[in-house]
Parts: structure tokens; C-alpha cells; sequence
């Protein structure tokens, strides 16, 4: 799992536990939540913030229910007990994904570890998988397209950077640690730690460190030129 | 009304093959459940002209509020009735659509994020029929965009688009010229 560094939170998920069954899930929320308190309320400790940080966050609450949906999806061929739990909660869900976070999800979409997704929603997610660290702001799109020869559906890596109003189509793969730049229309394979911008995208710079920009939810337009 | 909604109906279900029946299909496209709010406001509006249909406004404009304000509050799909949508329109996804004060012809299909309104002289854009329109268009003006022409997603149109020609980018180009769109419409 990888965590904001440096920080301590009462929450630890290697010490908590949890009834059979749903402990992955349990395990993952925990994760989940520490990756969002560090970003949205880094700083601030005790039972309220995290309280705050569990509640507050639209997001948070759209990856809980995108990994339930998904679990349901896996799972769907042993129907244990917990299985029809998880279809309620995916069932009700569902609703509140549309109507609070204005998101949708494609329930085989694979999320691999803790990934922040925006606050302000505006998902529409048919991605394959999403690695994990990555950051993706509001208003994005990953889908597939039917037309133009390159049908099928995308791979986001890991600890990528994707900004607001961004559009990832096509069957491509987004390297580790990219920065999709605001406003972007990819259609192509983005090389690890590159930097693509415009629309239609292009290639700006390669070789760009992302971890500062992942730290904070700041959003920037452009980045310094490589020397 | 009919005649429009039951177009509207008749192309999502070619374009969702796995809801078979009206009421699947109904409860699982919300574009379909804004549609029905619009054509039936579209109906209320010509409704007046004819006296006899009195006595079902003051039932039915309630009704068609209730049901844009759902549209509007839980999916953001804002159809108004001062577009003229023509029958047989496709809403792919959900989530900050706009259409106002244009036209659009039949059997046209559009995505989530698109906005489709006029300049700030209130002269609205005009689409032809069998436009394919996608995620995050801006059509924002007076343009023409004729018949058969598709706008990949993210397209931002600051010129008019020919018939049957595709449109990509941000300003939106005609990169293509020919382009056939009946497999994705």
C-alpha cells in the first residue's frame, strides 16, 4: 500500500481487524480513507477529523461502493451470504453514486489500491484497470470507443496524474507515474512518466517527477519545460 | 409526444442491446427519463393551441415540472423546451448536459458533458439529422452542423461542420471529410 508519507494515523490497517469475509474490503476502506485524509485534511488528527474525512468525502464513498460493485462482479459465481450483502449495498449504491457523486463506474472496472478520485465527481469510468496512487480529478472520462480502429478500453497505471476535464478513449495504456495535463483528449499509449497535454493530445515533456503534484489536490494548467 | 418518445425509445434500444423490455430500458437510461419529461412538455406547449386539451394543462404542467427538476437534480440532464429536438435522440451517460434555444434533427445521439446552446445574441445552433455527438462537445453559438456529421468527444466547435464530415479537437478541425458513421450512431 502506498500512503502519504510521513504521517501517523490512529487508523492503522495492519492492526485493525475485521469479522471473515468482508476483511479485504474492510481493509481497503481503511487504506482508503488515511490515502484521503492525508490529501484533504493532511495535518489534523483525532476520531473527528477521520470521522470527517470517512463522511465528508464524496469520493471516498464512490471508490467504497465502485469496490463493493466489483467484489459482486468477481464473486458473482459463489452467492455466499455476504455476496447478496454486498449486492444490496452495490444496488443502493449505485443510485447514490449517480444522483450525489454524477459518476459511473463499470463495475469490472479493476481499481488495484488506494487511488483518490475527485470530490466534485463528473466520473465516467469504463477503464480495464487503475493502478494504484493514482490521482484523477473531476470531470474526467475513460472509455472505450467502437470506431476509428482502435476499439477497446484503457489501462490507467500507477501513481498517474490525471487533471480535470480529461478524456482517455481507445485501447491504450497510461504509463506509471504520467501527468495527464487539464483538458487533455488521449487516444494513444502515454510512455511512463510522460507529460501529455491539448486536445488531441501530445507528448510534452518525458521524464516528469509527478510525486509533488499527487501530494495536494492543486491543479495545474502546464509544466516547466525539460531543459 | 408519442410519435418522438416512441422514436427515442425505438433507437435505445438498438444502442442497449441488454435491457430488453420498455420498462427495463426506461429504468436503466436516464437520458430516456429526460426525454420523456421533454416531449411531454414539448406536447403541453402545442397542447395549448387546441381548447379541448384545455382541462389537462393545469394537470400535466405540474407533472412535466416534477419530472424535469428529476432530471435535472439527480442526473443534471437539462433538456429545455425552448430546443427543438427532433424524434429518435440518443442520450449515451448522464451528468451535465445542456441543450437549449437549437435544433436538432433525427435520430441523432449525444454524451454525457455536452453543451448545446446559443451565443450570447440568442441565436442558436442548427444540427442535421444522424449526428453523432460525444463526451465533453461544446457547441456553444450559431453554428450548422449537417446531416450524418460526427464530433469525436472533446470537441469544441467554433466553425460550422459539412455533412458527413468528422470534427476532433479543441477549436474543432474537419480532419475528416467522409466519414461514416452509422456503426456508432
Amino acid at each position: 500500500m502506498k500512503s502519504v508519507d510521513g504521517e501517523v494515523h490512529a487508523l492503522n490497517p495492519a492492526l485493525v481487524t475485521f469479522p471473515q469475509g468482508c476483511n479485504r474490503l474492510a481493509r481497503q476502506f481503511v487504506a482508503d480513507a488515511r490515502f484521503y485524509h492525508g490529501l484533504t485534511r493532511a495535518g489534523r488528527a483525532g476520531p473527528w477529523a477521520l470521522a470527517r474525512t470517512m463522511l465528508c468525502n464524496r469520493g471516498l464513498w464512490l471508490l467504497t461502493f465502485h469496490r463493493i460493485a466489483h467484489y459482486c462482479q468477481i464473486q458473482r459465481r459463489v452467492r455466499s451470504p455476504m455476496w447478496w450483502l454486498a449486492r444490496l449495498c452495490h444496488s443502493v449504491g449505485a443510485c447514490f453514486n449517480v444522483v450525489f457523486c454524477r459518476s459511473a463506474f463499470r463495475t469490472d472496472c479493476d481499481i488495484k489500491g488506494v487511488v483518490y478520485l475527485s470530490n466534485r465527481g463528473y466520473l465516467i469510468c469504463g477503464a480495464r484497470s487503475i493502478g494504484a496512487g493514482s490521482l484523477i480529478h473531476e470531470r474526467c472520462t475513460f472509455g472505450y470507443t467502437v470506431a476509428g480502429g482502435r476499439e477497446g478500453r484503457p489501462d490507467i497505471g500507477e501513481q498517474v496524474w490525471i487533471g480535470p476535464n480529461c478524456i482517455i478513449a481507445g485501447s491504450l495504456t497510461v504509463g506509471d507515474g504520467a501527468t495527464v495535463l487539464p483538458g487533455s483528449f488521449v487516444t494513444f499509449s502515454v510512455p511512463p512518466r510522460a507529460v501529455v497535454k491539448g486536445n488531441p493530445a501530445l507528448i510534452v515533456r518525458t521524464n516528469f517527477e509527478n510525486s509533488a503534484l499527487r501530494r495536494s489536490l492543486t491543479v495545474v494548467q502546464d509544466v516547466a519545460p525539460e531543459n | 409526444m408519442l410519435g418522438g418518445f416512441t422514436a427515442d425509445v425505438r433507437h435505445c434500444a438498438e444502442k442497449e442491446k441488454a435491457y430488453s423490455g420498455f420498462v427495463r430500458l426506461l429504468a436503466n437510461n436516464y437520458g430516456l427519463q429526460a426525454l420523456l419529461a421533454y416531449r411531454l412538455g414539448r406536447w403541453l406547449l402545442r397542447a395549448g393551441d387546441a381548447y379541448y386539451l384545455w382541462p389537462l394543462l393545469p394537470v400535466c404542467w405540474p407533472f412535466y415540472y416534477l419530472l424535469s427538476r428529476y432530471a435535472h437534480l439527480a442526473f443534471d440532464i437539462r433538456l429545455e423546451l425552448s430546443a427543438d429536438i427532433g424524434p429518435g435522440l440518443y442520450i449515451g451517460h448522464f451528468g451535465a448536459i445542456r441543450v437549449r434555444q437549437c435544433r436538432i434533427g433525427a435520430n441523432c445521439s449525444i454524451a454525457h458533458m455536452t453543451e448545446i446552446s446559443p451565443a450570447a445574441d440568442g441565436s442558436g445552433p442548427i444540427i442535421g439529422d444522424s449526428v453523432w455527438i460525444g463526451a465533453h462537445v461544446q457547441i456553444v453559438g450559431s453554428y450548422r452542423i449537417g446531416c450524418g456529421a460526427t464530433l469525436a468527444a472533446g470537441a469544441v466547435v467554433r466553425q460550422d461542420v459539412p455533412s458527413a464530415a468528422l470534427c476532433l479537437g479543441n477549436p474543432g478541425h474537419v480532419v475528416m471529410r467522409s466519414y461514416d458513421n452509422r456503426s456508432i450512431l
